[in-house]
């Protein structure tokens, strides 16, 4: 295991600090931190890192909030059919995320037939070209890539809601807190947690998201989805840049190190507190 | 029940992993060939592959690889060494890429008869030629192409619509010869649905001009052959950036605001000749097309056939080379061989092909490369609609720039146009900013390649 | 005025309401793809007509089948997902149990160290297991793929079998020391079959988690060695004046039904796998 991740990890580092394209692969010119240099002056990796974090913290967010949302509905008292709803909720989730893209990009965005704009013209709203507009296109990503992972919040606070005795409800509801104030007020703190173990999953997975953006959108139109993971594939494939794409690839990786260590330090001081 | 189902999954795999091992087997005579998608292709595949197998028992298998997958592939094996493929093709800007994996011809030229001189000297100079591998011949051209201007004939002389045209600018409605031209042109047919074309009520919206607009190659193109009409080359001879001129940063402001006002949105999802099809059923007024489309636009059943006019790009004024008409690059491309055990019966392959079937190349390929092709009644009289398109076809092919195939080309100018255009057409940074770090990595590059 | 009872069954029935609309918002896309699939061509056409199925016809499959080239990317997907289930199985049980079974400090660093691994970007390996392959010849190969896989899914699958194992009481394993079973059958007869169903859950996790990968795919995979995710790319090029929506929906319908199939018949044991993590905290 330390070999299968460890080798490419060492190797990308050292290309990370090189200038090595592919076309021209023997010949590799050591750049030591130049390249890093370059890519944090660069407006273009500064537009993909905004980009980026939009994006992941736009799918967390709607994750979290959506999958609270649900999982309580579905944890409310006389919900029937509870295996019926979690199988087919769990479809998003399982959907390969190239085909979920396609599925939105050509029949929910799309601009003459799709079904956001057909359920908007319902409702008076004018047709939208929604991926190909730089206004909406990082929205729009943002929705398709957050319907496939709530999925996985939802389940998780399911099962974390579920094991909440039914006496605290009882008890709030004596108290004459309605379903909403309940779920502020006395569910919310107990998932803590769970939030946080939640979020990071949910995190990690955003920051590297590729698959679905580049069915969506392939990082455009313009740049305006193109985010750290597409902008490290493009350079590296499309313009052979071996060099610069690993630089970018391990900038991600330094950012996930630094997250990685707050989330750490926070579930210890959680840890502590709980004991 | 999952275990009764991941059982025998789990002997499958079994027997897929040794089949895997399986096929690792010996070379046999096959002649292996990585295409680019096109009518060129389906006749290798189609037609010559199984007649040259019946003629001489060597097999020629051609694999059709997605445009935008098929230059990583071709690299990917060759410097893995797999000796995939004895036969590739890509466009000449490219060959300095494939340098160190391909083989001098010179040789297998003279040994089997191969007539260079039947094809045009631009055509030998651009897809035949690398500076990367000075005094050799590495490729043989099969499909050079250059762009043109296609328009609604139909609609530019329509009463209504010249009346209309003089009223607004002042001149005469007719088929652009300046960039300046294009632009109220396009401005004058893009139009909502509702509103009046040619006397008919439009059901939906039409638009002035189009070309493929898509992230990564589509814009590209499109933008790449006006740039190179305003006589920039991309750098000197002495290696130092022409493209940081401000006459640069002119083409690609006018490009955005054509792009931006008169194309239609979905161009951005067009990598190459897909829009075509927006101007074959009559929502596009004009567009820019590349001789591989001239199909879908004659289409019989669509709107645009025997409506539509050809006519080369239009001059960009004060360029800097004194062209005098549109100055698109020599496109398309051609074959070279890799460095395998076949790569002569892979030549021969070709000579047979290209040489020995040239007309029936010709017809079945529909692309014009050898002076023969031109000159063949038979072929000129192919399609109905050749008479109008091969005369502007060749007067098309008088003004294109060759370009410099050094292994940086793809690099500095093909990637190099793709962010300064695609940062000019977002937004994201002015012209001037694009420019100059454009200009900033081409130097770079030549440098470490000890150019400079 | 309204009772509290019939208040009570309002608000269940609101609850159920709002069920069903994210239980819609959920199936909707794969259900236009089925829909749009089964219509003859679905160009131009509202949501509503492909849903009705207007224009009902099969033939966007028998595309799929013949210009998509499916069983080709077919055997490479299924080759590429089953092996990884196989190898995945042999080395992380075992693998997991050790790390069960040693001190907690060792095993606190390892699966920090396992954790880690979570927070690595793909790209970040994709590049340079790019070049690696290049070197060794592995380029384009499945057996590249392959290992790629197998550095994503070998840190998840320890991972998690490792909190499996912890379950598994202390006592039987005891009782079983004490009825004289050595190392191999606390292992192989004892602990394995209480964690069997997390084993199970894995397996599957695994498999849909391989099949439905395309990043590496699009990097390492070589001619020869591309999945389904990368068929299926094939079809975009062009896709946008519409012609083949169809085809291409048909062919996403394809991909799909595996993992939809293995979701909808054992979807008890995905919940129980993506939960296991979190409930231990």
């Amino acid at each position: 295991m330390l070999v299968i991740v460890g080798v490419p990890l060492a190797l990308g580092f050292r290309y990370s600090m090189h200038r090595v394209f592919l076309y021209d692969f023997n010949n590799q010119i050591f750049k030591g931190l130049d390249n890093y240099a370059y890519a944090l002056s660069d407006p273009l990796f500064i537009k993909a890192l905004n980009t980026t974090i939009i994006f992941t913290l736009g799918c967390v967010a709607t994750g979290i909030l959506f999958g609270l949302l649900v999982a309580f509905l579905l944890n409310s008292r006389k919900v029937r059919w509870r295996p019926f709803w979690v199988s087919l909720f769990l479809i998003p989730f399982v959907m390969t995320p190239v085909v979920g893209g396609i599925a939105w990009r050509f029949f929910m965005w799309q601009q003459e037939f799709g079904v956001i704009n057909a359920i908007g013209g319902i409702f008076g709203a004018d047709a939208r070209y929604w991926l190909l507009d730089r206004e909406t296109a990082l929205f729009a990503s943002i929705v398709s890539n957050s319907w496939h992972l709530t999925p996985l919040s939802i389940l998780v606070f399911y099962a974390a809601l579920s094991t909440i005795p039914d006496e605290l409800y009882d008890a709030s509801h004596i108290d004459g807190a309605g379903p909403f104030q309940t779920l502020w007020y006395v569910v919310l703190p107990l998932l803590r947690p769970h939030v946080l173990f939640v979020s990071v999953i949910l995190l990690t997975s955003a920051f590297r998201e590729f698959d679905m953006i580049w069915a969506l959108t392939g990082g455009g139109p313009g740049r305006s989805t193109t985010v750290l993971s597409i902008l490290a594939y493009n350079r590296g494939i499309a313009n052979q840049d071996m060099g610069m794409a690993n630089t970018i690839a391990f900038t991600m990786f330094a950012i996930m190190a630094v997250v990685a260590w707050i989330y750490i330090t926070i579930y210890r001081r959680m840890l502590e507190k709980s004991t | 029940m999952i275990h009764y189902i991941l059982k025998p999954m789990s002997w499958l795999s079994a027997a897929a992993l040794i089949s895997m091992v399986g096929t690792v087997s010996a070379q046999d005579t096959t002649i292996r060939w990585a295409l680019h998608p096109g009518a060129e292709a389906d006749a290798v595949v189609d037609y010559f592959a199984p007649r040259y197998e019946e003629e001489t028992g060597i097999k020629v298998v051609g694999e059709i690889l997605p445009p935008d997958q098929l230059r990583d592939r071709m690299s990917i094996e060759a410097i893995g060494g797999t000796d995939r493929w004895d036969l590739g093709y890509h466009s000449p800007g490219w060959f300095g890429t494939f340098k160190d994996h391909v083989i001098d011809l010179t040789q297998l030229v003279e040994k089997h008869g191969f007539d260079v001189s039947a094809y045009p000297a631009l055509v030998q100079n651009s897809h035949m030629k690398s500076p990367a591998r000075p005094g050799e011949i590495i490729a043989l051209p099969t499909t050079p192409a250059a762009p043109m201007l296609i328009y609604r004939r139909d609609w530019f002389e329509h009463p209504d619509e010249m009346a209309a045209f003089e009223a607004k600018f002042g001149r005469a409605l007719a088929a652009p010869s300046t960039f300046a031209e294009l632009r109220d042109v396009a401005e004058f047919f893009t139009r909502d649905a509702g509103e009046t074309l040619a006397g008919k009520t439009l059901e939906r919206s039409l638009y002035g001009w189009s070309d493929a607009l898509g992230a990564g190659a589509g814009i590209t193109r499109s933008f790449i052959v006006m740039l190179y009409s305003t006589g920039v080359s991309g750098w000197d001879e002495n290696y130092e950036p022409d493209i940081d001129q401000p006459i640069v940063a002119e083409v690609a402001e006018y490009f955005v605001d054509l792009a931006q006002n008169f194309a239609p949105r979905e161009a951005q999802n067009w990598g190459f000749l897909e829009g075509l099809e927006m101007f074959r059923d009559g929502r596009m007024a004009t567009a820019t097309m590349w001789p591989q489309g001239v199909g879908t636009v004659e289409d019989p059943s669509g709107e645009a056939a025997g409506n539509t006019a050809y006519t080369p790009l239009p001059l960009w004024e004060n360029n800097l080379a004194g062209y005098t008409q549109g100055h698109p690059f020599l496109g398309g491309g051609g074959v070279f061989i890799f460095d395998t055990p076949n790569s002569e019966e892979a030549f021969k392959f070709l000579k047979w092909m290209l040489q020995d079937n040239e007309v029936e190349f010709g017809k079945r390929s529909l692309q014009f490369s050898r002076l023969s092709h031109f000159q063949s009644e038979e072929l000129r009289n192919l399609k109905p609609y050749y008479a109008d398109f091969l005369p502007t076809f060749e007067k098309v092919l008088e003004s294109v720039f060759i370009r410099q195939g050094i292994p940086e080309w793809g690099a500095v100018m093909w990637n190099g146009t793709t962010d300064f255009i695609t940062d000019v057409y977002s937004g994201d940074l002015t012209a001037a900013q694009a420019q100059e770090r454009w200009a900033a990595q081409m130097r770079e590059a030549f440098d470490a390649a000890g150019y400079r | 005025m309204i009772s509290p009872k019939a208040r009570k069954r309002i608000q269940v029935f609101l609850i159920h309401v709002l069920l069903a609309i994210w239980l819609v918002i959920s199936v909707l896309p794969p259900i236009m793809l089925l829909a749009a699939s089964l219509n003859a061509s679905a160009l131009f056409r509202s949501p509503w007509d492909l849903l009705l199925l207007r224009d009902f016809s099969i033939e966007n499959y028998t595309t799929a089948f013949v210009a998509g080239d499916f069983w080709f990317f077919f055997a490479n997907s299924l080759i590429i997902s089953t092996a990884s289930v196989i190898i995945v199985l042999v080395t992380c049980v075992p693998m997991a149990y050790g790390l069960s079974t040693i001190s907690d400090r060792a095993r606190n660093a390892i699966s920090f160290g396992i954790l880690a691994m979570r927070f690595i970007p793909y790209v970040v390996l994709a590049l340079p297991l790019f070049l690696l392959f290049v070197n060794l010849g592995l380029a384009g190969s499945r057996v590249g793929l392959l290992l790629a896989h197998l550095a994503i899914h070998i840190p998840f699958a320890t991972w998690m079998l490792v909190g499996f194992f912890d379950a598994v009481p202390r006592e039987l394993e005891e009782s079983g020391i004490i009825d004289g079973c050595n190392a191999w059958n606390l292992f192989w007869d004892i602990a394995v079959p209480v964690v069997r169903s997390g084993i199970v859950a894995l397996a599957i996790l695994v498999f849909i988690m391989s099949w439905n990968e395309y990043l590496f795919a699009l990097f390492l995979a070589g001619s020869n060695a591309q999945p389904l995710t990368v068929g299926i790319t094939r079809f975009l090029g062009g896709i946008e004046s519409g012609a083949q929506y169809g085809v291409i929906a048909a062919y996403s319908v394809l991909v799909i039904l595996p993992v939809i199939v293995f979701s909808l018949v054992a979807n008890r044991y995905i919940v129980s796998g993506m939960t296991a993590g979190a409930v231990k905290g």
